[in-house]
């Protein structure tokens, strides 16, 4: 990995489409669920890997992960575009979804219900700007800690923890029906 | 360490991003609070669903399979994409092409098509929801969710209750509010707490977690409902607030948390909404009339994105006419441009952040929100409209001096664009 690595720094292009192959999944899901449209994560997808192979100087391994240097580039193209997520684009009735595993087991109405829960939370979300957004999406689906989404973000961990409570609690707000085991 | 610093803790607490120090008082806390515990439940519900929402959704989308081609083809040739910002040059500045007004007008009927499919028939009305301790958010919410009917189709395994009809009451009154819960599944369920919680919100529902002015407390009971029966429970509500004061005149929403669990497994679930909004109406009477203002502002330099650059264009916005009713007031704006032309088709990009258009309004010096506009493209210009929905405006007393507008927001455009309406 570390030679895959020094060789696209260098400048072969061969290694950097072995690294695009390992990350892309990763930027363009990240990029979808912020903007909420495929085509403007089509979009970015390309600006950061072009921006990445651009600025690949600047990267240095001793002073964090690579991938948190290419959530940096997602994150700046995404507030860069600004276009809002829609439900329409992001919808898991017209998608035909199903909610993956419960956190319980479900019977056919609590599936039924448990999608219409996350219509309403795709929703939820559709509302939040893209700060709130972004370290929802850094925290739930790239798990990352809070001291790399401070990093990768460039705002202090106190700001972390504040954001992603009050977004937190926006969601759990405005989530108006719930079904949980008693 | 209180309540609320621990309750501020809480979602660090599950991330498992807390001190040691912090997460002993944590753990002490909570088996004496059964509020912070209910939040913890809460938030962690909230977490997982949040988990599975974004796995559900990105487990279906990938990358197009050419995509690093692209991304060869133009690192070699190096061709450089037009960003956003970057091919951006002062020459361009001042075309306030047709395009771009059609595309504007496009999204607002994509906008629309939205609403008609999903069957409101008018945009949503509900104004934009404040997370304490940030800026309001600039985009618009989406429609207030209308817990007690399940879309058509769709059985629901839960106990709910009925949208009732609008309460008009005079200035003291005690207002009463049958309201009808019913078991709409086909297992017996259970609703406990009986009677369930019911707070008074004040209309419109701004900030859900501070605008309740009565709270009234759950029973202790609980209530078994046979598949298919209701049960109807009297609210009586003196018009007072948590201290018992007599609220202002306005709209107010009576929302109801209804928990029931089925009796055979014990799953539980609840519902929480508006049964019905109560006018309290202004004891020196409410002005009733329709004024034709056509008042104009040009707002010039106004940023538009077009075709990936920014570019600037100005509108001119006429507040044309404000009706006044028992009800409310609609305030019915204009916004036009020389370019102007009803669009064809929804086809466009939609940049969504441009249809929330929000406004506030001035009676005698006290500032209220009149929320976010309902839009429509006409012939001659994009209409806006505030408070053509009952609940969002509170009816204008009838002794009322100064009345004045001030749309705070259209879209990403900051006013604030301000009309003074003559009431003589």
């Amino acid at each position: 990995m570390t030679g895959q690595m020094e060789n696209w720094q260098s400048g072969d292009m061969n290694a950097f489409e072995m690294l695009f192959h390992q990350y892309e999944k990763l930027v363009f899901r990240t990029a979808y669920l912020i903007m909420g449209r495929r085509e403007t994560a089509e979009d970015i997808l390309q600006e950061v890997f072009t921006s990445a192979w651009r600025s690949r100087q600047t990267y240095d391994p001793n002073k964090g992960k690579l991938t948190t240097w290419l959530h940096r580039i997602t994150l700046n193209e995404c507030s860069r575009k600004k276009y809002r997520k829609t439900s329409t684009t992001i919808s898991l009735e017209e998608k035909g979804i199903d909610p993956p595993e419960m956190r319980y087991q479900s019977q056919p109405e609590e599936i039924l219900i448990n999608k219409l829960e996350y219509e309403r939370l795709l929703r939820a979300l559709d509302a939040l700007d893209i700060k709130h957004r972004s370290v929802l999406v850094l925290r739930y689906f790239n798990d990352l800690s809070y001291q790399e989404i401070a990093e990768t973000l460039e705002i202090s961990l106190g700001t972390v923890k504040s954001r992603l409570h009050q977004s937190l609690r926006y969601l759990k707000e405005r989530m108006n029906t719930g079904e949980t085991t008693a | 360490m209180n309540c609320k610093k621990i309750s501020e803790l809480l979602t660090a607490y599950l991330d498992g991003e807390v001190t040691p120090k912090e997460r002993v008082y944590i753990e002490a806390h909570l088996p004496s609070c059964p509020q912070c515990r209910t939040e913890l439940e809460a938030l962690s519900a909230t977490r997982e669903n949040l988990h599975g929402v974004f796995k559900a959704v990105t487990d279906e989308v990938n990358p197009s399979p050419g995509a690093w081609e692209k991304i060869r083809n133009q690192l070699e040739t190096g061709g450089k994409r037009s960003g956003f910002w970057s091919s951006f040059t002062l020459g361009r500045v001042v075309t306030a092409s047709v395009a771009i007004v059609i595309l504007v007008i496009a999204v607002i009927i994509w906008h629309f098509g939205d609403f008609f499919q999903m069957g409101s028939p008018p945009p949503a009305t509900e104004p934009g929801i404040t997370i304490p301790g940030t800026t309001p958010l600039t985009t618009p919410p989406p429609e207030t969710p209308v817990p007690t009917t399940p879309p058509p189709g769709t059985p629901s395994s839960i106990a709910t209750f009925e949208r009732l009809p609008d309460v008009i009451s005079t200035y003291g009154e005690t207002v009463a509010v049958e309201l009808v819960f019913t078991n709409e599944s086909s297992d017996l369920r259970i609703i406990s707490p009986y009677p369930p919680e019911i707070k008074i919100v004040k209309l419109p529902n701004l900030n859900p977690s501070d605008s309740a002015v009565r709270n009234f407390p759950e029973g202790s009971e609980e209530l078994e409902l046979q598949p298919g029966d209701s049960v109807t429970y009297s609210l009586n509500w003196d018009q007072k607030d948590d201290s018992g004061e007599q609220v202002d005149p306005g709209w107010y929403g009576v929302e109801v948390t209804l928990a029931s669990r089925k009796a055979s497994d014990a799953t539980s679930g609840h519902v929480r909404g508006l049964a019905t909004r109560v006018l309290v109406l202004p004891p020196q009477g409410v002005m009733e009339k329709t004024i034709e203002v056509n008042q104009s502002v040009t707002a010039t330099g106004l940023p538009f994105t077009w075709s990936r650059e920014e570019q600037f264009i100005e509108v001119t916005i006429t507040l044309k006419r404000v009706e006044m009713t028992a009800n409310g007031v609609e305030f019915t704006v204009l916004v036009t441009s020389p370019a102007y032309t009803l669009p064809q088709g929804p086809e466009l990009a939609p940049p969504q952040w441009m249809l929330a258009a929000y406004a506030q309004y001035t009676i005698d010096g006290a500032t209220k929100d009149a929320g976010v506009a309902g839009m429509r493209p006409l012939e001659n210009g994009l209409q806006l409209q505030w408070g053509y929905e009952p609940g969002n405006i509170d009816p204008i007393p009838s002794d009322t001096e100064e009345l004045t507008f001030t749309i705070t927001s259209l879209g990403d455009w900051e006013g604030p664009w301000e009309f003074r309406i003559p009431l003589e």
